[in-house]
């Protein structure tokens, strides 16, 4: 289990992460997810002992991820951008993971054949997205208890999407191991992470159960005979409000039979409850902090 | 404080067919060398010095390399993600770069002394030299690491590294030009250097047991502070290194902010040694300004120099030349006055004078006359020559007067020099003054010294030299 408490981490005066608290459970994959600059690589940095977090702490299965650095053997950690030595083929990176984490060549010889890769391959000439298929390779190979993911699609093709996918989802049976997923792309994250962490202002804004979480918000479709009053609407935990002439869009959070039964009241000719999608959960709670509203 | 042997055998398999290559070329280069000389002893000390100095230069390149990934967001996130402690990854960085170099410079320097040195260097000399070099490249290792951490990126490591090295260089020429400057009898000297050099400090001792000279205990003892600070800068700059600094500016307090102003300092106390002794150079301050602007651009990778950075340089100027003022007012900090006479057993006078042909104690530049006089005093027996020392004496006093009282354009016509000598050395550098000569001795006083010493005259016209004696006949011929 991945335990965060109170983590806080500036760069110079602006204050990135202001108190995380988060918890991974086993066999959970979670989508990290918010706006350009919240800070979703940062944490995935100070997970994984590259940042040190100016205070709070990062524990896996209990040990400390930044004082206790042998846990990290434990880690793979993929980042945004990967590093690899001037003259270096995908073989070449095997050096250095044998030498410091439990490397299985059994599993890097079938990833090799998953994703397309050859050992002679040189870094410099493969293209992005193969780059990424070669950190994803040897990230799997380690037997981690922990994956952390820093925009694991980038660049990969829907093939080889699925394929992770597919991977993932087997190590998070098999093996009970844990992903963390920072991506941008809300639909390949909503078909493969159980939950989510919402990053906002240094803060998770919201975490826990996605599908819960998506229960619990839904988009009204609302015709009335007359145009109504916005007012009609109060008490209601409004996301997204959107009228024209006599129909209204709502997304609201709060249960669907107390939210329909509170509509009902308004006597609306037609009411229609539609589900959102995770990418409309994000764009809705965003909205509704005031984002992307000039 | 423990290795990860993991680690390291990832470094050394990673960089085994260079470091196998570069170790044959060195070799191959060390015998090469040695071979091309006859003598045994140069066959030898030629292909240690190579060792010697492929093995510095190792200590200078190795650190480069192999923190360069520090300085590189992505290689930062790869290579401190691993599974162990910054503490441990630097002692296994650091252990693998000595280890290098040490390797390099034992292998060398055993087959060296086993093919070349076994008939012509005792066995204890070749020990203590391999003993004290392998500190030394210890020493050396840390205090480069330490300098190239001190950068956020790697054209910033590379330009502290080298301005950190050279800073020494410049403390040498900015004492220098004070001591010629604003010092009467100030004599060029570039000890201070060599004691802030950790490089030329341990260069001199290896020298120094090379040749079967003792080691200057206190140089040593010098190098270990600087290797104590370096080592708490490896802790603040690697350990406490926050990662997020990679590809940033070199800002740290350290960095270029420190160099910046020690640089600007010393060059604009040298430009106010020589305004204030001479006469100033505005152009000379202009350049300096414009250097100083754009090293600031290297530094903040734009052009901008802030008002603080030009109070700065204004607040230097007015200092360093405040400090320059006071050197020449109170006679180089007192140094041109105080000087020791007998230090040693005995004192050296030089002095050579371009004087008139018809009175030699009267300078001239026409002339075709040079006085010329060389006298050792014993200290045992300096009574005896009271009166030879108080004519020369009285010469220094009066050079040390004109010194501080000269106009631009003055002209000198010659020098005398005055040092410690030794039954050992006779030409020893200690309590070495220089002083340029306006006024001669008068020609009385030549005769006075002719009576205890030789006095020579040199003439252009012929090249002839002649004795006091004969040249005054001759003249009065």
């Amino acid at each position: 289990m991945l335990k965060i408490e109170h983590l806080y981490k500036s760069f110079g005066d602006t204050e990135v992460l202001k108190g995380i608290d988060l918890t991974v459970e086993d066999g959970s994959i979670v989508g990290l997810v918010g706006i350009n600059g919240v800070g979703k690589s940062t944490l995935l940095r100070i997970i994984a002992g590259v940042y040190k977090a100016d205070a709070g702490s990062v524990q896996l299965d209990g040990h400390d991820t930044w004082y206790e650095p042998q846990i990290r053997e434990k880690i793979a950690y993929v980042s945004d951008e990967q590093y690899y030595p001037v003259g270096s083929t995908v073989g070449s990176l095997r050096l250095l993971y044998e030498s410091m984490y439990a490397f299985d060549v059994q599993l890097y010889e079938k990833y090799l054949q998953v994703f397309g890769l050859y050992p002679k391959m040189s870094m410099a000439s493969l293209s992005k997205g193969m780059r990424r298929r070669a950190a994803l390779l040897y990230a799997l190979c380690i037997h981690p208890r922990l994956i952390l993911l820093d925009e694991a699609y980038d660049g990969l093709e829907p093939l080889a999407r699925l394929n992770l996918k597919k991977i993932l989802s087997a190590m998070v049976s098999d093996e009970n191991v844990s992903v963390i997923i920072a991506s941008h792309s809300l639909r390949e994250l909503e078909d493969i992470c159980d939950s989510f962490c919402m990053l906002e202002d240094g803060l998770a804004l919201r975490h826990g159960d996605l599908a819960e979480s998506k229960g619990m918000v839904h988009k009204y479709q609302i015709a009335y005979r007359e145009p109504p009053e916005r007012a009609l609407f109060d008490g209601l935990d409004i996301l997204h409000y959107e009228q024209e002439g006599r129909v209204v869009r709502l997304v609201v959070r709060g249960e669907a039979e107390e939210v329909t039964a509170r509509l009902k009241e308004s006597e609306p000719v037609l009411l229609d409850v539609l589900p959102v999608s995770f990418e409309e959960l994000f764009l809705y709670e965003l909205e509704s902090r005031g984002y992307g509203n000039e | 404080m423990e290795m990860s042997k993991p680690y390291l055998q990832y470094l050394i398999k990673r960089r085994s067919v260079v470091l196998v290559f570069f170790f044959v070329c060195f070799l191959g280069m060390a015998m090469f060398l040695s071979v091309t000389r006859d003598e045994p002893l140069w066959r030898y000390n030629s292909g240690a010095v190579f060792a010697l100095y492929a093995s510095v230069i190792l200590s200078y390149v190795l650190p480069v390399i192999q923190f360069s990934y520090v300085h590189n967001r992505r290689s930062a996130d790869r290579y401190f993600s691993l599974p162990l402690s910054r503490r441990k990854q630097l002692f296994t960085e650091i252990l693998f770069i000595f280890a290098i170099c040490a390797v390099y410079y034992l292998v060398i320097m055993c087959m060296q002394y086993a093919v070349f040195g076994t008939r012509v260097v005792p066995f204890a000399r070749f020990g203590k030299t391999i003993v004290l070099t392998v500190i030394a490249l210890l020493m050396l290792v840390l205090i480069n690491t330490s300098l190239y951490l001190l950068g956020n990126n790697l054209v910033d490591g590379l330009i502290l590294m080298a301005a950190y090295t050279a800073i020494p260089v410049l403390a040498a020429i900015t004492s220098s030009a004070f001591e010629a400057t604003m010092v009467a009898g100030g004599s060029v000297s570039f000890n201070i250097g060599l004691l802030l050099s950790p490089v030329g400090l341990l260069v001199n001792n290896i020298d120094a047991v090379m040749g079967g000279e003792a080691v200057h205990m206190g140089e040593i003892v010098l190098a270990l502070v600087y290797c104590a600070i370096a080592v708490y800068g490896l802790y603040k700059n690697f350990i406490e290194r926050r990662a997020e600094r990679a590809e940033q500016l070199s800002d740290g307090i350290l960095a270029y902010p420190t160099v910046i102003t020690v640089y600007a300092a010393c060059i604009l106390f040298i430009l106010g040694c020589s305004a204030i002794s001479e006469k100033p150079s505005y152009i000379l301050y202009l350049i300096l300004f414009v250097i100083y602007v754009i090293a600031h651009f290297v530094y903040k990778r734009r052009i901008e120099l802030k008002p603080a950075g030009i109070l700065l340089f204004a607040g230097l100027l007015v200092l360093t030349h405040a400090c320059a003022y006071i050197g020449w007012t109170t006679h180089g900090f007192h140094q041109a006055d105080n000087y020791e006479l007998f230090a040693d057993n005995y004192m050296r006078y030089y002095y050579n004078v371009q004087v008139s042909d018809a009175d030699l104690g009267k300078a001239d530049r026409s002339g075709h006359a040079y006085v010329d006089l060389e006298i050792v005093l014993p200290k045992a027996d300096k009574e005896a020559y009271a009166e030879v020392q108080d004519i020369l004496e009285n010469c220094r006093r009066q050079s040390i007067a004109r010194f501080y009282e000269r106009q631009p354009g003055d002209a000198y016509f010659g020098s005398m020099n005055i040092g410690d000598a030794s039954a050992r050395n006779r030409y020893s550098s200690e309590n070495y003054r220089y002083y340029r000569i306006m006024d001669p001795i008068s020609e009385d006083d030549l005769q006075k010294i002719n009576k205890q010493f030789p006095v020579t005259i040199y003439d252009d016209r012929d090249g002839s030299t002649c004795a006091l004696k004969e040249y005054l006949e001759k003249r009065k011929k």
